[in-house]
């Protein structure tokens, strides 16, 4: 793939400015895909604060301060990607969508790790039909919330981390290409989107029973 | 055949979609045939109450997911949008493509949930009874319907870039055509509010497949949550549905009056005011669901703000054909139904917004009846309405008038003998979803289905005359109708790019005393 102007435009900046605000519009989607998430948290924590103050303190925030300081990092070399993408530096911006790429992929390490860590300890999302005292909210109820506010962002970092090294490789492959257009800037739009995400999920779960 | 699957260009892609979309209709057409013809006897003789659950619920599901939500923007909208912008192409052409896969991958699923066993929930999947109880296929079913959202999600963004950023020279906000203002309104509410059902959607699938507690009570979860959520996307989802109908509209009476938009600026706005309020009004839902009186009282004032600019809308109508030469054609007599339809459908709407009625009409056939008043009544005539005006653009071939007014008298007769008897159903309290009903229903409930035979002739034969045309249609020329816009400025059926020019704007839209003399007449054919 080269940089070329694409049907219907009539040259790059417009085309440009077409794809900043389709990614625009995109991110205004996933604002209200993640709201639900936000709105299914809030709903739970005034209903069942004592399910917070009782599971909170079970999720490592020292681990979640490393992975929040991994994308905050990696939002930095994505932003630098961006500004070397219009510059035409091509090996900065190798570097430095490799940089974005290992961070982001250090922190699904982590977030695998501890998922993993979760599991072993019993820590699950899965209702046990066979408790004699019958479900009712308890451990699993706040784990659910976690896994799934958790897990929808995870997915989100991986279908990241696939468009980045989308654009490594083409960069990589193609020294002439013009990245100047629209691909880096949209992608570091969706990347810095995501890590917003987080940085609204790290205090609501991770520090959830601190702040009461 | 290649040539069409892979194709970037809007107007295939259109094409696609309608055919795509009238395989959808028809299907859902014949479960409602299947349902009339069970209400018509008392008892429930020809389904079991099981099976009738999962007649509703498919009907239901298809219809709103499959056919009224894209059929209009998917259709109408990614044919005439670049055209009427004088544009050569929507802005990301391969997303409106991909688009097309989702949303066929997602009828896939949808039909395969059908095949394998059906779904029973109704298409509002309400829980718990979808995440827990129901042994039907719920989980695919739903992915199927967020398929069917993600590929709305692409077909919104899609128009609002175009709507921005491609339109032609000279072509300024307040030029644009009646039916752009009601697309981009409708884009900005299927790119904010599908989300929240995709999301909800998702989770409903993640706790019946996982055992997780989000909607069950039983794990600490809330049902109500999943209703707010649910109609958060579902009510806006109904002006997804009707207002590019509106715009459809707004673009017939002018022309068959001959005449200019009245309050052109008014009613652009009310597009985008209906778009904004209709973010506001979900709560209506659940008046008796158990949510707080107070938030009740404030959704049902604001569900009465709907109605100005609804009215603003019909009485720009009313004034534009007011001292305008109103020239009765197939489109017109649709758009003339559309008017009385929707006034009706709307009027019914307000009864259902006041808090002590609604007690009274919830889930009764009164319901049924308000919400077909405005998809059947309103969304498909415009939907025909606008097939109609466009389709010698589209074919290049003119229909027979003949045939088209007989149709258009068929299908408003069929749909007052189907529905107007069920609001009187409604009203003397007979509940909406059940197989049997007490015999002294019977009467108006064989009404009902009567209608509803006639309502299926009138669907039957615009798809013969129509495509009747295809062969024997004398060529329409580029502009039948003498109307204005730039659709009608290039060739019909348009070549790849639209314009063998790009136009340039350089006056208001409307503007009917000075518009061509339509070729339809001269040729003798009206």
């Amino acid at each position: 793939m080269s940089e070329a102007v694409r049907e219907p435009f009539a040259d790059l900046p417009h085309q440009r400015d077409a794809v900043a605000l389709g990614m625009w519009a995109f991110l205004g989607q996933e604002v209200l895909f993640f709201g639900v998430l936000f709105v299914f948290y809030t709903s739970l924590r005034l209903r069942h604060p004592d399910l917070f103050a009782a599971f909170a303190p079970r999720l490592d925030w020292r681990l979640a301060t490393a992975m929040t300081v991994a994308l905050l990092l990696s939002s930095f070399t994505m932003a630098l990607a961006v500004r070397f993408a219009f510059t035409r530096a091509r090996v900065k911006l190798l570097l430095s969508l490799l940089a974005t790429l290992a961070l982001g992929a250090a922190f699904l390490a982590m977030k695998g790790w501890e998922y993993a860590h979760h599991f072993a300890r019993g820590e699950t999302p899965f209702v046990d039909l066979a408790d004699e005292l019958g479900p009712g909210p308890g451990l699993p109820t706040f784990f659910g919330l976690y896994f799934v506010l958790t897990g929808f962002h995870a997915l989100h970092v991986l279908g990241g981390l696939v468009a980045l090294a989308w654009l490594g490789f083409a960069a990589w492959r193609t020294p002439a290409m013009d990245l100047r257009g629209s691909p880096v800037m949209a992608v570091g739009l969706y990347w810095h989107f995501v890590d917003i995400v987080w940085l609204f999920l790290f205090p609501a779960l991770y520090l959830a029973a601190r702040l009461t | 055949m290649k040539s069409w699957l892979t194709t970037t260009d809007h107007k295939r892609i259109a094409l696609l979609y309608l055919g795509t979309m009238t395989l959808f209709f028809t299907l859902g057409g014949l479960l409602a045939t299947v349902i009339r013809v069970e209400l018509a006897t008392a008892a429930s003789d020809l389904v079991t109450a099981e099976t009738y659950n999962r007649l509703f619920t498919l009907h239901g599901v298809i219809m709103v997911f499959f056919f009224l939500i894209p059929s209009i923007p998917t259709f109408l909208g990614n044919y005439l949008l670049p055209l009427m912008l004088g544009a050569p192409d929507l802005a990301f052409p391969r997303l409106n493509l991909a688009s097309w896969y989702v949303f066929v991958a997602g009828g896939l699923l949808t039909l395969t949930a059908m095949i394998a066993g059906g779904l029973d929930t109704g298409w509002t999947f309400y829980t718990p009874y979808s995440t827990t109880f129901s042994d039907s296929h719920v989980v695919l079913a739903v992915l199927g319907v967020f398929l069917a959202g993600l590929s709305s999600v692409f077909t919104g963004i899609n128009f609002i870039v175009t709507t921005h950023r491609l339109r032609a020279p000279g072509l300024t906000w307040m030029r644009l055509p009646l039916f752009v203002w009601s697309l981009y309104a409708t884009s900005l509410i299927l790119v904010l509010a599908t989300p929240v059902l995709a999301m909800t959607l998702l989770l409903v699938a993640i706790e019946r497949g996982l055992q997780i507690g989000i909607f069950d009570p039983e794990v600490g979860g809330s049902p109500l949550l999943f209703q707010h959520f649910f109609w958060f996307y579902s009510h806006p989802a109904v002006y997804i549905m009707i207002l590019p109908g509106m715009g459809v509209i707004s673009e017939l009476i002018p022309c068959f009056s001959r005449n200019r938009p009245f309050g052109y600026e008014f009613v652009a706005a009310s597009s985008l005011a209906i778009a904004v309020f209709g973010f506001l009004v979900w709560g209506h839902h659940m008046f008796v669901a158990g949510q707080s009186y107070f938030a009740s009282v404030v959704f049902s004032f604001l569900s009465f703000a709907v109605a100005v600019p609804s009215g603003v809308k019909v009485f720009s109508w009313l004034g534009t054909m007011h001292r305008g030469s109103v020239w009765l054609t197939t489109p017109m007599i649709y758009a003339l139904g559309f008017v009385a339809l929707f006034t009706i459908g709307g009027g019914t709407g307000l009864a259902l917004a006041m808090l002590a009625v609604d007690v009274h009409l919830h889930d009764t056939y009164f319901v049924v009846a308000h919400f077909h008043t405005i998809m059947v009544g309103g969304m498909l005539m415009a939907y025909l309405g606008g097939l109609h005006f466009w389709w010698p653009k589209i074919s290049g071939r003119l229909y027979s008038e003949r045939w088209g007014r007989i149709a258009a008298y068929i299908l408003l007769i069929g749909f007052l003998l189907t529905f107007l008897p069920q609001f009187l159903l409604g009203t003397q309290g007979l509940p909406r979803r059940t197989a049997s009903y007490p015999p002294e229903y019977q009467f108006l409930q064989g009404l009902s289905s009567a209608g509803a035979t006639i309502l299926a002739v009138g669907y039957v034969l615009p798809g013969i005359y129509l495509l009747a045309s295809l062969v024997r249609g004398r060529p329409a020329g580029d502009n039948p109708w003498g109307a204005t816009g730039l659709e009608w400025q290039t060739t019909s059926p348009p070549p790849p790019h639209n314009f063998a020019a790009p136009p340039v704007v350089t006056d208001d839209p409307y503007d009917y005393p000075r518009a061509p003399q339509p070729t339809a007449i001269g040729a003798g054919h009206v």
